[in-house]
């Protein structure tokens, strides 16, 4: 039941186009059956889908970006119907919010007759009360996990079950695309959790896949690591020949004003100019933010006859602009952020220095000890890391770890470093107080103050201004490491099925695996290293824990494996992140080839 | 097969130190009755060999035939958690800690399975000799206190059909409870000589001269932890044979990283240097060296080379961020905390000095 309402919305062709209104009252028939919270009238049609694009060539986006997609989908489509597998089978697709990328994608469709099956999160449904099930009138409840897998499954290998009965979908159609927007993506990965289950089952049908599939990541620009996390837990470290991987920018100014301008005519809406640029300026890329303030500030303004004078600008237009300027707040990013704290020692010296050099010459003379003891102790100028933190709005763990793996190249002293550290360890601490119970979120106020006070407040002696990068901590992708590893060296040398293995499996499969880490594989490491061919029988898989865990200086970093065709190394991670103009000439190459 | 395991006792008679204990457990084991029992000692004294052995001196060499299986348990709500357990017909293997936070149902579930299959399996097969299951739990101070509780209540629901064998490297871990019911054993670390004569008793197996200074220096290096000796032991043989008595003992890699570490903490103190020792410091944990072996190894080391004053003080930021470590996330935080402290300590220090 619940999959065919999920059909029923998903032929919906996305957009609404213009001057079929009687069409557009049909589909909304259908929305609002999917959500009751669709707008009755098409008065109150929101205007970012009243003016969704109808066309590739009115989409505000970068010419180019659109014809590598297409490209893609082109090749995609191809290689799948002949049951060629070179080209990557999945695209994902990565941007800020508000860029356009659904929307691209469903005009894209549309002009190149792909079906388009979306997967849409079904609306949250409890169980059925008691009640209900008594009279038999609740649908059969399934969850949200189990619906996912059966709307992958169907769309993914099946092409009869998903029918459109819309019209344009005529019965010859043979391509679809299926589009899987706003998966959300865990951030645990323990096997357990539904969002992680639904990974997996993405991941098991990706291979067996007959159409090409897209999953679309909303991300901010700053946040391209997190892009590329989410990304290894959606599909897996292991599937990167079968994706490709494309960002999206944000939707440049000048594109951003042409569309504003544009439902401004359909609309006879005439705002001073002023206005418009204040839309666009706040909007900071997001189209369908800049759409909403636009319909915002139109509401309730008379509806001018076309014609306006336009020539009172001047002091109203700008006065427009202020009022009208629906503002979002713009957050300045994180490296920003931890920059400007953790620079504002310096500043303070700088300014120090600057207010004392004219005083300096008669102070000199009087009572120049006094003067050196007093300053270090001076924290007058009222700079609270506080609100720089709380205005950046990012997570205080992450402004935490940004500030320790930065702070030390800021500081001169190492009884100040000390003291930072110290502090920043007490912030940890409490960090870690507070992920024990979540529920008490009065800890993290804190965990961001002591942090950003401790490398404000110790640090007397600040280095002297020197370009220095902020980067990015590795605290994190080491825990990552960590754990890796250690599943591969358990999985390598514990396996329950291992063969001959030179340890008996017994004794280290319970010492748990820091032993076997520190004092069973180090000295394994000796041995291999002095002895390849010898009596140790180790397999690929062991010779490889090994190696990768071998440190910088020890013998063994280069450890020979047994047939060469098998230690070929997995794939590197680059793949992940080439670029997609790349990736199709090198791929149609090997279609020739395998030929 | 390493030496560690080829030469490794497998009877209770065959042990070669802690004479007594071993009587103790012979007694114990032909007495009929086995008690629950819980054995703690430091890492590589030998519990695990004396627990195998006592299996066999109950129910004969079939407990060395054993089967590694992965096991799947089914939770309430239909998630799975993936165990390794080693088993053999009469006894039964793990460590609960690997099933993390969800011990406590792993624990129940399988005492439970094994406590209702026990009788019934063995009592068939040899009447009356010893009619229970042994469970051995590894690790089990780095069980949840909720698990252990659990655990206690198993325990005694149980007696009748199996008995348990619990292993641990620090019992104050271990609720009290537990301990109650349990006859504690303390597996002590062997001494120096006792383990130059393991050493010696292995090398004459294997047909090789060891000299006793050499012997001694590994034991030393081993830290009174004889699986380590042992290795250390065959890394010797492979690097160098026939033996010498001045060779060089070979340590494992994250030792001699770790004394990279500390020469580069003596040699300078600057923020410069702490990143460079950050980034060190990355590479052990990214390792897999525990975040607390590293501090621990680092102060032993620290301790050697400082100059009386300074010790005090060192151990003092030593002990109190390793409590941190211990209560906090993110172990590079105080590690880092505390070797900024230890620079600022020394800094002053030999300022001091040289002032004078």
């Amino acid at each position: 039941m619940s999959l065919l309402k999920r059909k029923l919305s998903s032929a919906k062709p996305a957009a609404e186009s213009r001057g079929r209104p009687q069409r557009a009252q049909a589909k909304m028939l259908a929305k609002a059956l999917v959500s009751n919270t669709a707008p009755s009238t098409q008065q109150s049609l929101l205007w970012t889908d009243k003016y969704e694009p109808g066309s590739s060539a009115s989409l505000a986006m970068h010419k180019k970006k659109i014809e590598e997609i297409r490209l893609w989908l082109r090749n995609a489509d191809a290689s799948l119907q002949l049951g060629l597998p070179p080209t990557p089978r999945m695209l994902v697709l990565s941007g800020p919010p508000g860029s356009g990328k659904s929307t691209m994608l469903r005009v894209l469709a549309r002009e190149l007759g792909f079906e388009l099956c979306e997967w849409v999160e079904p609306r949250a449904q409890g169980r059925p009360s008691l009640v209900e099930r008594e009279r038999g009138e609740a649908e059969e409840y399934e969850s949200r996990v189990a619906q996912f897998e059966a709307f992958v499954r169907s769309s993914l290998r099946t092409l009869s079950l998903c029918l459109g009965n819309g019209p344009e979908v005529a019965s010859t159609v043979r391509r679809r695309l299926v589009l899987l927007d706003e998966l959300a993506v865990s951030s645990v990965s323990d096997g357990d959790s539904p969002m992680q289950r639904q990974q997996d089952i993405l991941r098991r049908a990706l291979p067996t896949a007959r159409f090409p599939v897209v999953v679309i990541l909303t991300a901010g620009s700053e946040a391209a690591d997190s892009v590329h996390r989410q990304l290894e837990r959606l599909a897996g470290p292991d599937a990167e020949a079968q994706r490709l991987v494309a960002h999206v920018n944000p939707v440049a100014d000048t594109l951003l004003l042409k569309a504003l301008r544009h439902v401004c005519a359909q609309e006879h809406l005439d705002l001073p100019a002023g206005a418009l640029d204040a839309i666009v300026h706040s909007a900071s890329g997001d189209l369908r933010s800049a759409l909403h303030s636009l319909q915002f500030t139109a509401v309730g303004r008379a509806r001018p006859a076309a014609t306006m004078r336009q020539d009172r600008g001047g002091v109203r237009a700008r006065a427009a602009a202020a009022e009208c300027s629906v503002g979002r707040d713009r957050f300045p990013d994180l490296f920003r952020t931890i920059g400007k704290i953790l620079n504002q020692p310096a500043k303070r010296a700088r300014q120090r220095a600057e207010a004392a050099k004219p005083e300096a010459h008669a102070k000199e003379q009087r009572e120049p000890q006094r003067e050196h003891a007093e300053a270090p102790r001076d924290d007058s100028d009222d700079f609270a890391p506080e609100v720089v933190i709380q205005s950046s709005a990012l997570d205080e763990g992450m402004v935490l770890a940004f500030l320790h793996h930065n702070y030390p190249s800021f500081f001169e002293s190492v009884d100040d470093v000390a003291d930072a550290a110290a502090a920043l360890s007490d912030a940890a601490t409490l960090m870690r107080a507070h992920s024990l119970s979540p529920w008490q979120p009065q800890l993290l106020p804190y965990v961001g103050s002591i942090g950003g006070r401790a490398v404000v407040s110790c640090n007397q002696l600040p280095a002297p201004p020197r370009f220095s990068q902020i980067s990015k901590p590795r605290v994190f992708t080491v825990e990552r490491l960590v754990l890796e590893r250690r599943q591969q060296a358990v999985a390598a040398f514990l396996a329950p099925s291992g063969g001959t293995l030179p340890v008996r499996q017994s004794d280290i499969a319970l010492q748990g695996s820091s032993q076997l880490m520190v004092e069973v594989l180090p000295m394994l490491q000796l041995l291999v290293a002095r002895d390849p061919t010898g009596e140790q029988a180790l397999t690929n898989t062991q010779r490889r824990v090994l190696t990768e865990l071998a440190f910088s200086n020890s013998p063994c970093r280069s450890l020979p494996l047994c047939t060469p065709q098998a230690a070929a190394p997995p794939p590197a991670a680059a793949a992940v992140s080439r670029p997609i103009c790349e990736a199709i000439p090198a791929d149609a190459d090997e279609i020739e080839e395998s030929d | 097969m390493l030496w560690v395991d080829k030469h490794r006792p497998k009877s209770l008679d065959g042990l070669d130190y802690h004479k007594p204990l071993s009587q103790q457990l012979k007694r114990m084991v032909s007495a009929g009755d086995l008690a629950h029992t819980l054995l703690y000692g430091p890492s590589g004294a030998g519990k695990k060999t004396r627990i195998m052995a006592m299996l066999r001196e109950i129910h004969g060499p079939s407990v060395e035939r054993l089967r590694v299986e992965q096991r799947t348990f089914k939770r309430a709500n239909g998630t799975d958690i993936e165990l390794t357990i080693v088993s053999s017909n009469h006894h039964l293997e793990f460590n609960p800690s690997d099933a993390g936070i969800r011990d406590r149902e792993v624990v129940q579930e399988i005492i439970k399975e094994v406590a209702s299959s026990g009788p019934v399996l063995i009592g068939s097969s040899n009447q009356g000799k010893s009619d229970f299951k042994v469970i051995v739990l590894n690790e089990v101070e780095r069980m949840s206190k909720p698990a252990q509780h659990a655990l206690r209540r198993t325990m005694e629901k149980y007696t009748a059909s199996c008995r348990l064998i619990l292993c641990c490297t620090n019992p104050s871990q271990v609720i009290a409870p537990i301990r109650s019911r349990c006859v504690c054993l303390r597996i002590a670390a062997p001494t120096h000589e006792e383990i130059c004569a393991v050493l010696s008793a292995v090398a004459r197996k294997e047909g090789l001269n060891l000299p006793p200074q050499l012997g001694l220096k590994i034991a030393q290096s081993s830290e009174r932890n004889l699986r380590r000796a042992l290795l250390t032991l065959e890394a010797c043989k492979v690097q160098q044979y026939p033996f010498t008595e001045q060779q060089h003992v070979q340590l494992p890699d994250w030792q001699l990283f770790i004394g990279g570490v500390v020469d580069d903490l003596v040699s300078e103190q600057t923020p410069r240097q702490l990143l460079k020792i950050r980034s060190k410091l990355y590479e052990l944990l990214s390792n897999c060296i525990p975040p607390d072996l590293i501090m621990r190894t680092i102060v032993r080391q620290l301790l050697s080379k400082m100059p009386m004053p300074v010790r005090m003080e060192l151990l003092h930021h030593a002990a109190i961020y390793e409590h941190r470590m211990q209560a906090g996330s993110k172990p590079i935080f105080h590690i880092e905390a505390f070797l900024a402290r230890f620079m600022s300590c020394y800094k002053k220090f030999s300022v001091a000095n040289h002032g004078k």
